[in-house]
């Protein structure tokens, strides 16, 4: 089944102009906002919507909001909507939509969607390095660091969920034709579907039956340099950081989360690992040393010679 | 007050007008506590999420629900009731924030530090 990944995450909030703003300063282009309801799209189209609790239509959740209410993943064409009709009306009600997509409800009460993706294509810039012993990968007189260029969020990245049964949520999942990247003993496995090479799009972690919902979700940017840049700009406009900067060692990407007004933290990543069918999974027990190659805390800024910094 | 290393927070009047308020007394640049008033009592506990040491507010000050019934951690929607700081939905059910002694003295409220340090 051809799924590429993530095209949207569905929301209801409780602060909706406290998001709005939260995602407005992370990075994302708002495309439609009411007293209700607003869409943040990333250069690709791949979007976070929000929602106020009484907006209808929303599928139902007995998470109090702030909480994701829905988890759309997008897909190449209408064929490989079928498929995923056929397997999951096995055992589940599978609704569609009037424009084609299909709702239900995994096996662990997560709303899921699936359509025929409408992202964008990405015009991304190479991040570029020179290393000695390499040949040169930036031309001689271009300058690495344009302190006026942006750090754009491109493209949806990666959901996790608190499950109560990860070795049932991710059988449910290899129905769908994900392939399990890694894994944290224990804990949860790292995800891909069919249609992408990301190292993973959902990683789950189990719980008691108690802990719930959406743990966190993020975007790519286009290179550790830009998660660096990002999370130190978000962090000056006052948001609160939750664990980060720093780099994965499963997967390999560059991350910086930060809590949030949705109820979950949310995270900036870059320069994940691309994997293919050959890859053996491996798994580790979950621990500081195994989750993190380093960890930093942001800081103000600061100068030798100048000023003490501002405080954060 | 038989407190060794008072700190004063704030009024009870400012308290009362910002609702919830974070402060930082041990000057370690994030809000080490937050104090607020519920049934006309005032509370303070540590920043810190029972779930995972992590201070909870997204930004400054912003520690409630947004129908503000709940002290709330930003990073995984844990709720706490206000006047006793027990969780009572999130991934840290049943425990508890821990509670900063608080003192009124003539209408401010003061913490000791030493209290803040060992806690």
């Amino acid at each position: 089944m051809n799924i590429i990944g993530l095209e949207t995450l569905v929301f209801s909030v409780e602060e909706l102009e406290a998001c709005c703003a939260f995602l407005s300063d992370y990075g994302l282009h708002c495309v439609s906002q009411s007293a209700s309801s607003a869409r943040f799209e990333a250069e690709d189209g791949t979007a976070v919507e929000i929602h106020t609790d009484d907006v209808a239509g929303l599928p139902k959740t007995d998470i109090p909001s702030p909480a994701l209410r829905e988890t759309v993943y997008g897909v190449v064409s209408a064929s490989v909507l079928d498929e995923i009709r056929q397997e999951l009306s096995k055992d589940r009600e599978v609704l569609c939509d009037e424009d084609g997509t299909l709702h239900c409800v995994d096996d662990e009460g997560f709303a899921l969607a699936f359509k025929v993706s409408s992202r964008r294509p990405l015009q991304a810039r190479p991040d570029l390095t020179n290393t000695p012993g390499h040949a040169p990968q930036r031309p001689v007189n271009q300058p690495g660091v344009d302190p006026q260029r942006p750090a754009k969020p491109l493209t949806l990245s990666h959901v996790v969920y608190f499950v109560n049964n990860a070795a049932k949520a991710e059988a449910f999942y290899e129905r769908l034709g994900f392939r399990t990247s890694d894994r944290f003993e224990g804990v949860g496995p790292f995800m891909r579907p069919a249609g992408s090479d990301d190292h993973h799009c959902l990683f789950m972690i189990e719980t008691p039956p108690f802990v719930r919902g959406c743990e966190h979700f993020t975007f790519h940017l286009g290179s550790g340099t830009e998660v660096l840049q990002a999370g130190t700009q978000l962090a000056s406009k006052g948001w609160n950081s939750f664990w980060g900067p720093g780099r994965h060692i499963f997967g390999s990407n560059w991350f910086w989360y930060f809590n949030s007004p949705l109820g979950c933290h949310i995270e900036y990543d870059a320069d994940m690992d691309k994997h293919d069918d050959e890859w053996a999974a491996r798994q580790a027990p979950l621990s500081a040393d195994t989750s993190q190659l380093f960890l930093f805390t942001g800081t103000a800024k600061w100068v030798p010679g100048g000023p003490p910094p501002k405080s954060a | 007050m038989a407190i060794q290393r008072p700190f004063r927070l704030c009024s009870l009047a400012e308290l009362q007008a910002r609702e919830v308020a974070g402060f930082d007394p041990l000057a370690r640049g994030r809000d080490a506590l937050l104090a607020l008033i519920s049934d006309e009592q005032v509370h303070a506990y540590l920043n810190r999420c029972p779930h995972e040491p992590v201070a909870m507010e997204y930004r400054k000050d912003k520690f409630l629900s947004g129908k503000r019934q709940h002290i709330m951690c930003f990073a995984h929607g844990a709720r706490f009731e206000k006047d006793t700081g027990l969780c009572i939905h999130g991934p840290c059910l049943g425990k508890s924030l821990q509670r900063i002694t608080t003192h009124i003295q003539d209408g401010d409220i003061y913490i000791d530090l030493e209290e803040l340090i060992q806690a």
